[in-house]
């Protein structure tokens, strides 16, 4: 009665349960496995997270529990790859300290678009500056300047600057434009814009420094650039200024050239003036030797006979001088009532160049007999 | 066995994870925080690190910004001591000095509403520190006059203690961003400049034809002077000629009338050089040989 197959039923239907068991227990394992790949994977990603590339020109703060791990400089983590913990435990801050920051004023300069700027033709000029779109500086003697300017800094002190500062760059363009006012309040506009304005951006600097530092901001400023000009409705004043101003240095210049060539001339004509007298008085001396030396020589012949002398010297002179008058006129006789005279003229001929009255042209010859004259 | 292991680990983890959440809190180093027990103050945390606290609902921990906030006033017109209308924008660097009043008194702790709040403050302590200074004390080439930087301070010192007490902000800092003048003025302002350098031009015009006439005069008064140098250093040359020259005269003492001779004839000579007309009468030798006998003088 008992069918043979009633009882191989249940031992086929157990090694299909077993298998199915065996299969859902080898595919749950084989789902663990993979869990445990992925949940290894994102261990890695999770700790990978943390790792941070700290460029050349920047430097790094790491955060443990919000606090920085170190202090001052040590504090800074170099360029090149960091790892922290993920957040919350660890937090790498970047810092762009190696590069210089840059600001710009905003308050000095009349308004304009960055076209207009970059054209350089500016907005159409208005009789009045509308203080909503225009910037200018009040001068100390109550004149109006625009001023362009552009502070250069670097970060000095990275931890004060990146974690005490909401928005540190805007507090040093806010000490820019301060400083502006400041160094303009107490400078004359022409100082300002022409001719002090060197001296214009060192107070400017010098008072940004100043208050950079009562700031504690952790920077340090590297250069100001200030372009400074007066406003477009009184250009064409100020050009006149400086037309003026080249044309009274033309004309000292012109008057000191003037000045120096006179003087130079004075000079020139005051030694002709010395030279001439040396030459005189060596002329005078040498002219007074040789008359002595004339009147020494002549001596011994006018002692030896006076009258003959006298009358020879005379008449040979006279004889000489002659020569050179145009017109000789010699009144021949004279009664009182009427005169005669008698006029020869000799020559109209241009005269010969005047003799010199030399000694040697009337003395004797060397070595002559005194009597003989 | 071992899959249980794993399992105990990761809910271990879990729940860890869950306990710090629920027991701990961090604050930030750019955070200050308050610690409220049911909705009251309890503590103030101004280090940054971490802390415990009783979990949500009974404690809480409400952070806020620690940093110096930048702000900036808003640009309108004032009048001063002496009634100039004048224009200014303050700047201020401000942080929440006490958390536990700006939690109180600023709506959500929110940094824009204390800024509303700390806008009236700092517009009426500018009224009022600007009215008692004259225009001249913000602009003047005289230092002593300038007091740019006694204002600023004397408005901080008006703002402080009411920033402190009434909303637990402290002021790091306040300067002057902007000053300028009413559009209405500016104009008039320009007249002036134009005005002021008309007198430039005209100043440094005259400057110039006077600096030529005063280097010009100057150096006249330095030729004459070289000259009349020059002149008397040329009399003393030819005084000291003259002198030698004497010495030398001296030998004509041995016999005058010859020495007198010979200089007439030398003077006679010298001023009849030049073609000259000249009148004889026959006593003139030798032209007393043309005289008649009766008329030959005896000598």
């Amino acid at each position: 009665m008992n069918d043979p197959h009633d009882h191989k039923h249940p031992a086929v239907q157990k090694p299909t349960e077993d298998a199915e068991t065996q299969a859902l227990s080898e595919a749950l394992a084989s789902s663990f496995k993979l869990v445990k790949v992925i949940m290894i994977l994102l261990v890695f990603v999770f700790l990978g997270s943390g790792i941070r590339e700290v460029g050349s020109h920047e430097r790094a703060i790491k955060l443990q529990f919000g606090k920085a791990v170190g202090s001052g400089d040590g504090a800074l983590l170099d360029p090149g790859w960091h790892w922290a913990w993920p957040f919350p435990i660890n937090e790498i801050v970047k810092i762009p300290i190696g590069q210089v920051q840059e600001v710009k004023s905003t308050v000095a300069f009349y308004g304009q678009t960055k076209e207009q700027e970059l054209t350089g033709v500016g907005p159409v000029m208005m009789p009045t500056l509308d203080p909503r779109v225009d910037g200018y500086l009040l001068a100390g003697d109550g004149n109006i300047m625009h001023s362009r300017a552009t502070m250069r800094y670097r970060i000095s002190d990275p931890v004060r600057y990146a974690f005490y500062f909401q928005n540190a760059s805007n507090v040093v363009q806010d000490t820019l434009d301060n400083s502006l006012n400041w160094a303009a309040a107490r400078y004359v506009v022409d100082d300002a814009v022409r001719k002090d304005v060197t001296g214009f951006k060192d107070e400017v600097r010098r008072h940004a420094t100043e208050t950079l530092l009562a700031e504690n901001l952790g920077v340090s400023i590297e250069n100001i650039e200030i372009d400074s000009i007066p406003p477009r409705q009184v250009k064409s004043a100020f050009d006149e200024v400086t037309g003026a101003e080249n044309t009274r240095s033309k004309t000292i210049s012109e008057a000191q050239a003037n000045a120096n060539g006179a003087l130079a001339r004075a000079v020139g004509e005051a030694d002709a003036i010395i030279n001439n007298a040396r030459a005189n008085a060596t002329s005078q001396l040498a002219t007074v030797a040789a008359e002595a030396q004339y009147f020494k020589d002549q001596l011994k012949y006018y002692q030896a006979n006076p009258e003959l002398y006298t009358a020879r010297l005379k008449a040979e002179r006279i004889g000489r001088i002659m020569e050179n008058v145009r017109t000789k006129v010699i009144q021949i006789e004279n009664d009182g009532s009427t005169r005669k005279e008698l006029r020869l003229q000799v020559s109209r001929e241009p005269p010969k160049p005047a003799t010199t009255s030399t000694p040697s042209a009337s003395a004797p010859p060397a070595g002559a007999n005194p009597a003989q004259y | 066995m071992k899959t249980n292991r794993l399992g105990m680990i990761i809910g271990f983890l879990l729940l860890l994870i869950f306990g710090v959440m629920l027991f701990m809190y961090q604050v930030r180093v750019t955070e200050v925080a308050v610690k409220t027990r049911f909705g009251k103050v309890v503590d103030t945390i101004v280090d940054p690190g971490v802390g415990f606290k009783m979990p949500w609902p009974i404690e809480r921990i409400q952070r806020f910004d620690r940093r110096v906030q930048s702000f900036q006033d808003k640009f309108d017109e004032t009048l001063t001591q002496d009634g100039r209308n004048l224009m200014v924008m303050l700047y201020l660097g401000w942080s929440i000095e006490k958390p536990a009043i700006f939690r109180d008194r600023i709506q959500d702790g929110s940094i824009t509403e204390a800024e509303r709040n700390l806008m009236s403050i700092v517009r009426s302590a500018k009224l009022e520190v600007v009215g008692q200074y004259p225009f001249s004390a913000f602009i003047n080439t005289d230092e002593a006059k300038l007091k740019f930087t006694e204002i600023e301070g004397k408005i901080l010192a008006v703002i402080q203690p009411q920033a402190t007490s009434t909303y637990g902000i402290k002021i790091h800092f306040l300067g002057i961003k902007r000053l300028q003048l009413p559009p209405a003025i500016t104009d008039k302002v320009f007249e002036r400049m134009k005005a002021e350098r008309m007198k430039l031009v005209q100043t440094y015009t005259s400057e110039g034809q006077a600096a030529a006439t005063r280097i010009g005069t100057e150096a006249d008064r330095d030729r004459a002077e070289k000259l009349a140098a020059a002149e008397t250093e040329a009399k003393r040359i030819m005084g000291e000629a003259d002198a030698a020259a004497s010495a030398s005269y001296e030998v004509f003492q041995q016999e005058p009338e010859l020495a007198i001779f010979l200089l007439k004839l030398q003077a006679l000579e010298a001023s009849l050089q030049d073609r000259a007309t000249l009148f004889l009468d026959t006593t003139t030798s030798p032209f007393d040989i043309l005289a008649r006998p009766e008329a030959k003088p005896t000598k």
